[in-house]
């Protein structure tokens, strides 16, 4: 069988968005098992109120080591920031989740920041 | 798809005074196409019997349904209503390619029976649960090139059915390309006693002295039977390849 084609990536592109919170904030469940999940953007929108800092963890298979991917992210109170900052690629993704991941954001000041995944999987 | 044994179905389909032998149940048919006419249904969206259209929900199955024409969901798409027009067998040989491609396919030749396609040793499949196995996709075979991956050999007077299974997290209407070619074609007849005109023919189709298609009229492990009705009307001998070998040619 084939690569899978740039339609088919496309067909798989899913958007997901939640608001981080100073907890550990999922995206989504834990990625399949049979499954690789490609990141390849996340955008984070300032809150109008004050500037806050963000960060993006992965959550490892074993459910107990925390591996930053992305921290100290300064986001101004009119702010849209995505990432990666020189624009997103379907083909080259920020972050590679194996099946078992888990793909977090957190909020170290203020309530919340809304937050938008964007990611397909290698399989469906 | 090249290389490894999975063709765009065009590569596949025979030409007028092609030769074919066509695996039933009861035994090999030997033919000529003499027509041959593209049939397509593009893009064909996927219908109910009432002709509503099927939007199967994400990690949700579709029960078996006909290829219905949408103008007329009476009509199955995949139906040859006669075992013979304008005086010729005929059937239709063809591949679907469907989207999106998260959409599982399983087809049952003919309708109701068993899902073909699977693992010998492995138990039945099951799409109401999205089985990983039996099914193909737009992947296997896309919209836009349908390939064998499932080919398509269907006898006058059976229906083909389809199971779908969305294993995407969101709704979809499964779109296919219903790619076939129609076939008219001149049943060779063998004389399984003395000579008969056609047994060199015959023979060297077997033998593979001469270029012919090979279709199995079902699915591998189970071809369809003619049935009583078909053998009559197309006043067919269906042999065994060692009887078609064994003519007496002259």
């Amino acid at each position: 069988m084939p690569a899978l084609t740039k339609e088919e990536i496309r067909e798989r592109l899913q958007t997901v968005n939640v608001f981080i919170t100073p907890a550990y904030t999922p995206f989504f469940a834990a990625v399949p098992e049979r499954k690789i999940r490609f990141v390849v953007a996340i955008t984070l929108f300032g809150d109008a109120v004050s500037t806050r800092e963000v960060q993006i963890v992965k959550l490892e298979e074993d459910l107990t080591t925390y591996t930053p991917k992305y921290t100290k992210i300064s986001l101004a109170p009119p702010e849209k920031l995505q990432l990666p900052i020189e624009g997103k690629d379907l083909e080259n993704p920020i972050i590679t989740l194996e099946g078992g991941t888990r793909l977090y954001g957190q909020l170290t000041a203020g309530v919340t920041v809304s937050a938008t995944c964007e990611y397909w999987d290698n399989d469906v | 798809m090249n290389g490894k044994g999975i063709s765009p179905i065009v590569e596949r389909l025979l030409l007028p005074n092609h030769l074919m032998a066509l695996e039933f149940r009861e035994g090999f048919l030997f033919a000529r196409v003499l027509r041959r006419r593209m049939l397509h249904y593009k893009p064909y969206s996927l219908i109910n019997s009432a002709g509503s259209v099927i939007n199967i929900a994400a990690a949700s199955a579709q029960a078996e349904v006909w290829l219905r024409d949408p103008r007329n969901p009476k009509n199955d798409v995949l139906y040859l209503d006669a075992t013979t027009d304008q005086g010729f067998p005929w059937l239709l040989h063809g591949a679907i390619g469907w989207k999106p491609h998260q959409v599982f396919v399983y087809p049952r030749i003919p309708e109701g029976a068993d899902i073909p396609g699977k693992f010998p040793n492995i138990d039945p499949i099951k799409p109401s649960a999205g089985d990983f196995t039996g099914y193909y996709s737009g992947h296997e075979s896309p919209y836009d090139e349908p390939t064998d991956f499932m080919e398509y050999v269907i006898r006058p007077l059976i229906h083909i059915g389809h199971e779908l299974y969305n294993q995407d997290a969101r709704a979809h209407n499964p779109v296919a390309n219903i790619l076939f070619a129609l076939y008219h074609f001149q049943l060779f007849k063998p004389t399984l006693t003395g000579v008969g005109p056609h047994n060199r023919i015959i023979r060297d189709i077997t033998l593979r002295h001469v270029p012919a298609a090979f279709l199995t009229v079902g699915f591998t492990s189970h071809p369809l039977d003619l049935g009583d009705t078909v053998i009559k009307d197309w006043d067919a001998v269906p042999i065994k390849l060692t009887e078609a070998e064994a003519l007496e040619v002259g």
